[in-house]
């Protein structure tokens, strides 16, 4: 086959269907007068190094063919901002969650330095990859739905937060939104968490009272994580944000209070150690427990006062007080 | 970093990208098939690169600007186009605001210092 043939074909390949014929219809007519006008020149045909000189001053089909298409590229100069910005987000987030858990393992577990870092770099690439590829095809569809232009247009200046009141830093909103979605999908068992190990000498399963409190963790888990989006979105809704974590803050203190007077939060029967063995590990988790609920109490009560005093700064300051 | 030549060459090529619509648009006002046209801009001294007019010459037509018709010339099938009635209008817009522009660059680069 003809040279010349052999590159529209190339063309046509990756051309949008319906309109292949029309557009190498015209390309064959250009490439054929310049031929023409080059054998006239010549006055004898082209040979084929000579052709294939003219075709590559042309161009290579799959570029000629891309610009035909409506989209030339992946993710747009407009896009691009706001898909480094989630990028950078999503990978600090899962590499902080990935590495925390790691440590913890380490902590906990009967795992070496050595298999916990192997293991970690393991589940750190995987989830490299894995982000990479999910977020660029979730910006790539947004690219193609118009995102940029509709977000611009909506977006004012209005949004951005005071420079004076030291907001929550972007960062911050997004690790609060990734531990959240974390603990909501452990929460609801759709991931477990590593194994940490002790399997072999003792088995340790929640107590009662978690089951008792399943579904009002889950809903306050829900609300921490709505108002974290919030935080991120509109970082100045200072006021609804206050409120919103007041509230949240008393209910989680009440869910901490039905939790303490459990008095007992996990059980552990003995597999290759004695029940007194047994008995010590559940009393050392359970003082944990117990310390961590009275470490977040204190937290929340602290988060709520501060929130209150946020509140009413102002209106103490307007009223010279 | 890019030497002067690259620097120029790349700044150059981004300042023909926008005048080359005004050159395809103005060239149209006479019906011309792609060949002819092409040659045309090359000799008025706009070389299109390769493989590029008839991209840009399916936008303006999809875009109102153009209007084409395929006709038998020299034995052949051959695509010709012309400027529409909008495309005459957007033209007359765009070469005044070609002209506001190029009055600006001259009195900001003529400035007495």
């Amino acid at each position: 086959m003809d040279l010349l043939e052999r590159y529209l074909a190339a063309i046509r390949r990756n051309l949008p269907q319906g309109k292949a014929d029309d557009i190498v219809a015209e390309l064959a007519d250009d490439l054929h007068s310049r031929r023409e006008e080059r054998e006239d020149r010549l006055g004898r045909g082209l040979t084929e190094d000579e052709t294939s000189v003219m075709l590559r001053d042309f161009g290579h089909p799959l570029v000629i063919a891309a610009r035909y298409r409506p989209h030339q590229y992946l993710i747009g100069p407009q896009t691009y901002p706001f898909y480094m910005f989630t990028m950078k987000i999503v990978l600090a987030v899962g590499a902080s969650l990935l590495t925390g858990l790691s440590l913890i393992g380490l902590v906990l577990g009967d795992r070496t330095a050595f298999q916990t870092l192997a293991r970690a770099s393991d589940d750190l690439w995987s989830f490299f990859f894995l982000a990479v590829t999910l977020v660029t095809i979730v910006f790539a569809v947004l690219e193609r739905n118009h995102f940029p232009a509709d977000h611009l247009r909506r977006w004012t200046p209005k949004q951005l937060p005071d420079v004076f009141d030291r907001p929550k830093s972007q960062w911050e909103a997004a690790l609060e939104v990734g531990f959240g979605i974390a603990f909501l999908l452990w929460w609801t068992g759709f991931v477990g968490f590593p194994d940490f190990g002790m399997h072999d000498q003792v088995r340790i399963v929640s107590a009662p009272i978690w089951t008792d409190f399943h579904l009002p963790i889950l809903l306050l888990a829900v609300a921490q994580l709505a108002l974290a989006l919030l935080t991120l979105v509109r970082p100045r809704w200072k006021t609804a944000r206050a409120i919103l974590t007041i509230a949240l803050s008393i209910a989680a203190l009440a869910i901490i209070a039905g939790l303490y007077r459990a008095g007992s939060w996990v059980i552990v029967t003995p597999a290759s150690v004695d029940a007194r063995e047994a008995t010590a590990i559940a009393d050392s988790l359970d003082l944990a427990v117990r310390i961590a609920l009275i470490v977040v109490a204190v937290m929340m009560v602290l988060q709520a006062l501060g929130e209150l005093w946020k509140l009413l700064r102002p209106k103490l300051a307007a009223a010279g007080i | 970093m890019p030497n002067d030549d690259d620097l120029f060459e790349k700044l150059r090529i981004e300042l023909r990208r926008g005048s080359l619509i005004l050159a395809v648009l103005g060239a149209l006002r006479v019906e011309r098939y792609g060949y002819t046209l092409r040659a045309s801009l090359e000799e008025a001294g706009l070389p299109i690169e390769e493989g590029a007019l008839y991209p840009l010459l399916r936008r303006l037509e999809a875009q109102g600007l153009l209007t084409s018709e395929w006709r038998e010339e020299g034995k052949r099938n051959k695509r010709f186009y012309r400027l529409s009635a909008d495309g005459t209008r957007v033209l007359g817009q765009l070469l005044e605001e070609w002209n506001s522009i190029s009055d600006s660059i001259l009195r900001l680069t003529e400035r007495k210092q």
